[in-house]
């Protein structure tokens, strides 16, 4: 606690924004992530409506696009990356490792306000006669490289593209601050097996974000100067774009996606590794047990930190690979989704024989393995060239990564948020308000992207602006309708957290004098 | 304290367990239901992509459920036993414990994706694509722009003429066919048509004018990208008569969502009688 006090004979604006100490940093960085969650999930309804009544065109095809990359772009980097990651690791790893502070607190403060330009960056894109980057999140060239490819190319791609390069400097030099922290910050009296393993996921997430983010950087730099530039990295030659013969020549689109995959296939991990620890932080504290299988899981994290690195190829089974090579890739991609699974047995194990107190933490991490079984098994469909070929493009794809990039971390982030407010804030949120806000989150959030792996095995195609133009898969489409209303009370169950947010922070009860609930006990300072 | 912790376990368990007991049926029970939805395959090799599906299905559903079950006990459990002292498990236990998936999946990668899979991979995607090796295949080139397919047949000399880009012209030559190549004479453009021989395997060239597209025939069970500067190939032999859909499934631009055409599989004979009437693009 001592470690997250904050001095206040300064002035409002000193000690809230300008402030360096982690616990406005890491704060500002939560904010940061709901106000962007607040835009991503007002985007996502757009989506969703549109998809369930076409018919109803309530935006154009081009905004549609525009939307959907705005939406992937927001919550992945602007969300997940700043809740779960910056945020959760400044305001907690120095404690959780018994240092002062973190390595670089100024750096810290740096990565916060280069993320806040990036956020700026993002929303003045909207401005653009597009409405924002209409290529996705993946930025596929020549899509994303040639300016008059699409409505969505244009000057809304370039500031995508800029405000994406300040996100990976950001989250780079938070990843450098965390393992500098945990290397040469730790508490020499607690040995490296009694480490926390969240503390062990918060390293290899770090680790796999200083190898795999800086090569994004790289194919970002190399796409500006082939939109801007005389160059040619990614765009072949002899294209007609827009009616005319494009000017590039001698590039290959495919290296634009070795190099993003070798960027987006570790990202996953980057954003899951951290949201397992935090279920495995919840759960041994609050069966005041040590983790099952503790060493087995610190190599299982790194296996799939590791493994994510090599693993890139399973995005390009449908380019051009051959036999052998799909092989290869397959059996890496298999070992991959098994060290994932020996995390849940492990987290399985944890809770087994144990007296469980279900209090909101406990009940986020329980679900937690149930999504992160979901969406690990769904992995599988995936590492099958066959059978992944036949799912690539369709709703199963978004199923499947929202159910590891967005349930998942989104019950780490309410977990940790609900684990950890009394040792921030001093004070217990409302359980009873948060088991209701549990409830209504997690029932139509295991829904939605159910339903959504169900429309895609049956073909339904996704980035669709009208989906009723296809026969094919026609049937799953009466799912739309109900995957929207989930989609609403998940985001209106929202509302519940906030209020209990708002309020318990001046009114909630004190978390000292609360008993019996080992989840509001600070971590060991 | 445990008194007060225990009361607050089993209000919460058993809704828990029932929502996890739900989700792990209805993810299991929807894959069998989506699959079982999905219309008979019109390609050769599109039952054993099925078969694999199903196989693959099979034993996700019984991983998924069987390791719900053991979360779902160890919380139902919880709140009726006294809490238990268990020894920390030793090294060997948690290997033991660690090598269940490991085996599965391995079991699972060895007995369904390469043995199911990997035939199926190598006769549509292969550099030798088998499906193709047995008969005289039928060439096909599918060109994606923006948004519509555009089919080429190389006609009776069996070879596809010189193309460029400079040549293009979106009524008069809209794949830039060269004028001055022979073999260019008697090619065959048709606009967002593919038709198909029945039972004859087709070897399917596929290229991209501007951004990359993907080409989806879902009833076939086959999807390539179309990767601008180079050419991809697909191979498989229909077997069903009747009318398909050609789909892009790769972000290309705005009107992704409507680049569609129509694949018309029809007997040989039919087949054979469309084509000697028609004509070469430049004859």
């Amino acid at each position: 606690m001592t470690g997250l006090a904050t001095t206040t004979d300064t002035g409002f604006l000193q000690r809230h924004l300008w402030n360096p100490h982690r616990k406005t940093v890491g704060l500002q960085f939560l904010v940061l992530g709901m106000a962007s969650g607040c835009l991503g999930s007002a985007l996502a309804l757009i989506i969703r409506f549109q998809l369930a009544w076409p018919d109803q065109q309530v935006v154009r095809p081009e905004t549609y696009l525009s939307f959907v990359t705005l939406h992937g772009t927001l919550m992945l980097f602007f969300v997940v990356a700043p809740m779960l990651v910056s945020g959760f690791g400044i305001l907690l790893i120095p404690s959780l490792i018994g240092a002062d502070d973190l390595a670089h607190p100024r750096l810290a403060q740096a990565s916060l306000w280069c993320q806040m330009a990036a956020l700026v960056l993002l929303l003045i894109s909207t401005q653009t006669v597009s409405m924002g980057s209409g290529s996705g999140w993946t930025a596929f060239a020549p899509l994303s490289a040639v300016p008059q490819a699409a409505p969505g190319s244009g000057a809304g791609q370039t500031l995508w593209l800029w405000a994406m390069a300040l996100f990976v400097v950001s989250f780079l030099l938070v990843s450098f601050n965390f393992a500098k922290t945990i290397l040469t910050r730790r508490d020499p009296r607690i040995p490296l097996r009694d480490l926390s393993l969240w503390i062990w996921t918060m390293l290899a997430s770090a680790v796999l974000a200083l190898i795999s983010f800086p090569v994004m950087l790289m194919a970002i730099g190399m796409l500006l100067c082939d939109r801007q530039g005389a160059t040619s990295f990614f765009v072949p030659g002899e294209l007609l774009i827009a009616g005319g013969v494009d000017q590039h020549s001698g590039g290959n689109p495919l290296l634009f996606q070795q190099l993003f995959w070798f960027f987006g296939h570790p990202a996953r991990f980057v954003l899951v590794l951290p949201a397992v620890g935090v279920a495995f932080e919840i759960i041994s504290t609050c069966t005041r047990r040590r983790p099952f299988g503790y060493g087995v899981s610190v190599a299982a994290v790194t296996c799939v930190a590791a493994g994510s690195l090599l693993t890139w190829g399973q995005h390009l089974f449908l380019s051009d690979m051959t036999g052998t090579t799909a092989r290869a890739v397959a059996l890496g991609s298999a070992l991959h989704t098994a060290a994932v699974l020996v995390l849940v047995v492990n987290l399985t194990a944890s809770l087994w024989g144990a007296r469980l107190t279900l209090t909101p933490p406990m009940l986020y991490a329980v679900s937690l393995i149930s999504a992160l079984t979901i969406g690990g098994l769904g992995a599988w469909y995936l590492t099958s060239p066959t059978t992944s070929v036949f799912l690539q493009g369709t709703q199963f794809i978004v199923g499947h990564f929202h159910t590891l990039v967005a349930t998942v971390t989104l019950l780490a982030i309410l977990g940790g948020i609900h684990f950890w407010f009394p040792t921030i804030c001093g004070r217990q949120l409302n359980p009873r308000l948060a088991v209701w806000h549990f409830w209504l989150t997690v029932i139509p959030v295991f829904t939605l992207f159910g339903l959504l792996h169900g429309q895609g095995l049956a073909g339904v195609l996704r980035r669709l602006y009208d989906p009723q133009v296809y026969e094919y898969g026609q049937q799953a489409l009466n799912l739309n309708p109900a995957i929207t209303i989930a989609a609403m009370i998940a985001t209106a169950a929202q509302l519940l957290f906030v209020w209990n947010l708002i309020h318990s922070v001046r009114r909630g009860t004190p978390a000292s004098t609360v008993p019996g609930h080992a989840w509001i006990d600070p971590p060991a300072d | 304290m445990n008194k007060h912790a225990g009361t607050d376990t089993t209000p919460r368990g058993r809704p828990l367990c029932l929502l996890l007991f739900l989700a792990a049926v209805a993810v299991g029970g929807l894959t069998g239901v989506a699959l079982l939805a999905q219309p008979a395959p019109a390609s050769q090799h599109g039952q054993s992509v099925d078969r694999l599906l199903q196989s693959l299905s099979v034993t996700l559903a019984t991983m998924l459920i069987a390791g719900h079950g053991v979360l779902i006990w160890s919380i139902w459990r919880s709140g009726r036993t006294p809490q238990t002292h268990i020894p920390p498990a030793s090294l060997r236990q948690e290997l033991l414990w660690a090598l269940i998936p490991v085996t599965v999946l391995l079991a699972a990668y060895l007995g369904e994706v390469a043995s199911l899979g990997g035939p199926v991979w190598n006769q549509i995607y292969g550099t030798t694509a088998a499906a193709v090796d047995s008969k005289q295949p039928l060439q096909v080139e599918v060109v994606g722009k923006q948004f519509e397919w555009l089919v080429r047949l190389p006609g009776t000399d069996q070879r596809f003429g010189k193309t460029s880009v400079e040549s293009i012209h979106e009524i008069r030559n809209p794949l830039g066919l060269d004028r001055k190549d022979p073999d260019a004479r008697d090619d065959l453009i048709i606009r967002g048509v593919l038709r198909l021989p029945l039972g004859r395997p087709v070897n399917i060239r596929m290229r991209s004018l501007d951004v990359q597209h993907a080409l989806s025939l879902p009833d076939f069970r086959v999807r390539r990208d179309m990767i601008p500067g180079r050419s991809t190939h697909t191979g498989f032999v229909p077997t069903r008569v009747g009318e398909y859909e050609m789909v892009c499934s790769e972000l290309c631009g705005p009107g992704h969502y409507k680049m569609q055409g129509r694949i018309l599989v029809m007997p040989q004979p039919v087949f054979a009688e469309w084509l000697s009437k028609q004509r070469g693009w430049f004859e």
